[in-house]
């Protein structure tokens, strides 16, 4: 059975229950109203955005859902930062759709397309130092050079090369 | 969170007590995150009073914090999800965590207020041999422990390549004599079979400099292997 979602801009996406159930947090709406037409509003997720969302929710629907908290699946799962194939060209988009796409997984609870999204800003910023990663961000060093120098010799232990 | 139903009555006890505790964190978030909003607005009103805010140009500034907020960024993200990006971009070597800390205030606020991302020590002898000098040790396992606040830690500890008496003692006889010698590969088979096992207090002064990161892990009287959630330890194999 189809289901109906309406973005924040007020369109509506028809998609298959299995896909839609990728989100925790519509799978969850789902188990409470039972069977029912009712569209499912979703006031925090803009068209294009749900559109890339459920992109991905329909590459991986079969998919073995997360088991919820399993710790030491948890802690593995953080020290790699290896994204799939497919995964990568999915989120090959600019900065603002990927942080688009990071929030609405976060509130959409679609943990596998939060972590891709989060290992994706992550390998943008490897191997860079704080100017050309503030550079990529377009962020203002706020610093005063006193403050800098500070910060840099209190933590002069990880200081590289 | 769901757990299995008919748990003993202490285990049940433990599974209340967290959902306890998790509430109370998330009530304890909301406030900091409330104080912290107010903090900003706060700050960003006086900015002009600031006694530097006239040579750093308000205007310009102001400017700046407003393009920022115009589109989605990365400035905009949650904390949360900043921490997350940040796990990811230590997971191979912790110490890059500097490099978050310098690179503006609301970075560095996230993640010296996040024990999370100080919950890890790192000893790798590539990185102490090559990469950091060998007496950044002690500050950077002592910066974690105090850091990483409650925070239990995941301790990984490299020792492949360290080396034992014998091979410390053949190592720099062989750079000794290589530097009056020509005749390398004589040199080298020869001095492979000198027995090389005996006392050497230079090879006690570089073992106990290794070994000191791992005291101040352990803590005095193991005080800090309380601390401890996870370990895992590389040592070299030996037949």
């Amino acid at each position: 059975m189809p289901v109906l979602l309406v973005t924040s801009d007020n369109e509506q996406f028809r998609v298959e229950k299995v896909v839609a159930q990728r989100s925790v947090l519509i799978k969850n709406m789902l188990e409470d109203v039972g069977e029912s037409d009712q569209p499912i509003p979703l006031p925090n997720v803009t068209a294009p955005v749900l559109k890339k969302v459920l992109e991905y929710c329909d590459h991986h629907q079969t998919d073995p859902l997360p088991t919820g908290d399993e710790p030491s699946a948890d802690e593995s799962r953080k020290r790699t930062t290896d994204i799939s194939e497919w995964d990568q060209k999915f989120i090959t988009v600019d900065q603002e759709m990927l942080f688009e796409i990071i929030l609405a997984a976060n509130y959409l609870d679609i943990k596998p397309l939060l972590d891709v999204g989060c290992k994706t800003v992550a390998n943008m910023i490897k191997g860079k130092s704080p100017e050309e990663i503030r550079k990529l961000f377009n962020i203002v060093n706020d610093f005063t050079p006193e403050e800098e120098a500070q910060i840099k010799k209190e933590n002069e232990w990880a200081e590289d090369r | 969170m769901p757990y299995l139903p008919n748990l003993p009555l202490e285990v049940q006890g433990k599974v209340e007590r967290l959902a306890e505790c998790r509430k109370q964190i998330a009530n304890l978030e909301s406030q900091l995150m409330q104080i912290k909003n107010e903090r900003d607005q706060l700050e960003e009103e006086l900015f002009g009073y600031r006694v530097d805010a006239k040579k750093e140009g308000p205007e310009v500034v102001r400017g700046q914090i407003m393009v920022a907020t115009t589109s989605m960024n990365v400035q905009n993200l949650p904390n949360e999800m900043l921490i997350l990006i940040f796990e990811y971009f230590l997971a191979i070597n912790h110490r890059l965590i500097r490099r978050l800390l310098l690179v503006c205030k609301h970075w560095n606020h996230i993640v010296m207020q996040s024990p999370r991302l100080w919950g890890r020590v790192q000893l790798l002898p590539l990185d102490y041999e090559y990469r950091y000098p060998f007496e950044s040790l002690l500050p950077y396992v002592e910066a974690c422990l105090q850091r990483s606040q409650s925070v239990l830690l995941d301790i990984e500890l490299d020792y492949v390549l360290l080396l034992t008496r014998e091979e410390y003692i053949r190592n720099k006889v062989l750079a000794t004599i290589c530097e009056i010698s020509n005749d390398e590969p004589n040199v080298i088979d020869q001095v492979y079979n000198l027995n090389c096992d005996f006392a050497s207090p230079e090879y006690d002064a570089y073992f106990d400099q290794t070994m000191k990161e791992l005291s101040i892990l352990i803590g005095p009287m193991g005080a800090h292997m309380e601390k401890w959630r996870s370990l895992r330890l590389r040592i070299p194999w030996q037949d």
